[in-house]
């Protein structure tokens, strides 16, 4: 559990979605504390720098603004203005709000603050006139809307979360529940209160947390409707027909998160002929093998084709969430590996698309898209061949030098703080200390004159892997540095690639004596030695933590299957728009 | 006679031991029982329950007896035993 301390401010009455929201977050991972601000506080609390908001030190801010607290003024008498005052209206209040959220940043420059889209009851008295006259009230709400993520945009210690999707989502009528509003002040219903905690918690996920990195689906009745192998190629219900539709517009939304970078696989009790035949022929797949990082079709049980997977991927089983229409196979793939995620699954094949949604959101929830999002599926294809050619019977050495390697290592910078940040918070095995950091964290850092943030971008002769490894180095005193943070994506492991990185690092920084930390995970058992194999030597133990350091660090040598190139100006090629 | 599903709501939601439940349990023998934990009790009866209880008789619920009387009320009302 990760500890997480909360901020919540609000128009409104809000307390009560401690309750809900603190369940979403332990479901989460994490561990949270709140402070609330007293009902119509919010705008003390962020302007007095002495205010409980700031004691808390909370690393998430919430500042949840209901669109009827915010154009108050423009209800109160919706005839009383026309279209150009109320959009001036609506960036009005954005530029207040945003002012707010910046004096926020200022004082807790770690913290991720986090806005909301707004929308008004569509029942009211400008029914029938809203877009038909000069009178209505949502081309205000529209303007602030927009005002909002534009800031949120540029600011990269503020989020937007879509409160007025979530309303839409529910429905506004049950968003609402008039008896709090004249009782408490409190303008969400029960129903709305949930939303809006899981819609919170799955954007402090997607902004601090662990998110997992692959689904695993099974084929028979979850890809395509039907049994392939009794109901043979064309009998399986799969394309523009009927309910065929159904299991097309599944895979395209599972096309869709391949595309923001999850990993597919297959996993799947079958005929391999019958089943590939149909995955690289049938004209109604959306998907194709490219898609699929592994596939598992045999006739061995799922839980040991999962581990398979997961070897095969060299990613943990708690990154997998395992899709399978069968209840018994998931009833046994959940009690024999409970650290895969295996939610319930709708009998109806219409239902499927909705429910993959839903998993969309709840486990894999992203705020961006970096290029290695894009095309980490390519980057896992060409990790098959890699390990194909590792297989081939020569030495290490001849695999090393065959692989062609070529290593970019640069300083943080705007491009490249997106995908570092990520990968502190996602990288578990190689990763020597498992700090995480926010993006707004590492830019704070980068402004330090005594920290160094060194990214390291891997490219082969079965193309590029983009950014994998990072570098956190702190000066103590002059020539001495301490690691902070070293860590590499699990997906390069075993390649020298940190004997590299390393080597060519002690020199861009001319240090002469580095510290290194190894704090132990239930993850990170694969980089106990680590150290030891660079030649570091054992110093001490505090705290859990064995500190080791290395004296003459000029020692270091980069292994000579590599080609460095230190860039000194220009941004990490993996991280531009393709 | 309490219904012990509002005894394990109620103990759940303001956190306190079934045992230490009973008709006379109120805001002043149980000063947890604030307007805030009264809201999120409110919400977690209703969808116990399924019932709606009315905006005049909410604030009126303080003792735990009166939460019973005004759910078995309720379920009446709306043909079940």
């Amino acid at each position: 559990m990760t500890e997480l301390r909360v901020a919540i401010l609000s128009s409104s009455t809000l307390e009560v979605i401690e309750r809900p929201l603190a369940a979403a977050l332990r479901d989460r991972g994490f561990d949270p504390s709140f402070w609330i601000a007293g009902f119509g506080q919010f705008r003390q609390e962020i302007l007095n720098p002495q205010s409980g908001l700031y004691a808390h030190d909370p690393s998430v801010v919430l500042l949840y603004l209901d669109g009827e607290d915010l154009f108050r003024d423009l209800l109160h008498n919706p005839f009383a203005s026309l279209a150009d005052q109320r959009r001036a209206t609506g960036r009005q209040v954005a530029e207040d709000v945003a002012s707010l959220a910046e004096t926020i940043a200022s004082r807790l420059p770690k913290a991720t603050v986090v806005l909301n889209t707004a929308s008004l009851a569509p029942l009211g008295p400008l029914t029938g006139l809203e877009y038909n006259s000069e009178f209505g009230v949502n081309d205000a709400v529209e303007e602030y809307n927009h005002a909002i993520a534009e800031f949120a945009r540029r600011h990269s210690g503020a989020v937007v979360l879509d409160a007025a999707g979530l309303a839409a989502t529910l429905g506004f009528s049950r968003w609402r529940d008039a008896r709090m509003w004249y009782l408490a002040r409190l303008r969400l219903s029960r129903d709305a209160l949930a939303a809006l905690a899981a819609g919170y918690a799955g954007l402090i996920l997607a902004r601090v947390g662990k998110i997992k990195k692959c689904i695993a689906v099974d084929l028979d009745n979850t890809l395509w409707g039907g049994i392939v192998g009794e109901d043979g190629f064309d009998g399986i219900k799969l394309g523009e027909d009927g309910i065929g539709l159904a299991f097309a517009e599944f895979q395209e939304e599972l096309l869709n998160l391949y595309r923001k970078g999850v990993l597919l696989a297959v996993c799947s009790k079958n005929n391999p002929d019958d089943a590939l035949q149909v995955i690289r022929k049938h004209p109604g797949m959306r998907l194709r093998e490219e898609h699929f990082a592994a596939l598992r079709i045999n006739w061995e049980d799922k839980a040991t084709n999962l581990q398979a997977l997961a070897e095969e991927l060299n990613i943990g089983l708690d990154s997998f969430v395992f899709i399978d229409d069968n209840p018994v196979e998931r009833s046994w793939v959940r009690q024999s590996i409970p650290d895969v995620i295996v939610p319930e699954w709708p009998k109806d094949p219409v239902d499927y698309k909705a429910a993959l949604l839903e998993i969309g959101v709840r486990y894999f929830p992203k705020l961006g898209i970096t290029a290695e999002d894009r095309k980490r599926g390519e980057v896992y294809q060409a990790q098959a061949a890699r390990r194909q050619l590792a297989s081939s019977g020569t030495t290490l050495e001849d695999f090393y030098r065959a692989l062609e390697m070529r290593v970019r290592i640069g300083r943080a910078d705007a491009f490249t703080i997106p995908r570092i940040a990520q990968l502190t918070q996602k990288t578990n095995q190689f990763n020597l200390t498992t700090r995480r950091y926010t993006e707004a964290e590492i830019r704070v850092a980068r402004d330090d004159e005594h920290t160094e943030i060194f990214w390291l971008e891997l490219n082969d002769k079965f193309g590029p892997s983009g950014v994998v490894g990072v570098l956190i180095l702190k000066e103590n005193v002059s020539g001495e540095w301490n690691i902070d943070t070293f860590l590499l994506s699990c997906r390069v492991m075993g390649r020298t690639v940190e004997n590299a990185f390393l080597a060519a690092i002690a020199q861009e920084t001319g240090a002469s004596r580095l510290i290194g930390e190894y704090l132990p995970t239930p993850k990170n058992a694969p980089v106990k030695d680590l150290y030891e194999r660079l030649g570091f030597q054992h110093s001490h133990d505090v705290d859990g933590r064995r500190v080791w350091s290395l004296d003459d660090a000029r020692k270091l040598e980069v292994p000579p299957w590599f080609e460095i190139t230190i860039e000194r100006s220009t941004a990490a090629s993996g991280t531009s728009e393709r | 006679m309490l219904d012990p599903r509002l005894v394990e709501t109620f103990s759940r939601v303001l956190d306190v031991d079934p045992s230490a439940v009973n008709g006379d349990t109120s805001p002043a023998s149980l000063p947890k029982w604030d307007s805030v934990a009264h809201i999120n009790l409110i919400f977690e009866l209703e969808d116990a329950f399924e019932i709606r209880f009315a905006s005049d008789e909410i604030p009126s619920l303080n003792t735990v007896a009166r939460l019973q009387a005004a759910i078995d009320g309720h379920r009446r009302a709306s043909g079940e035993p």
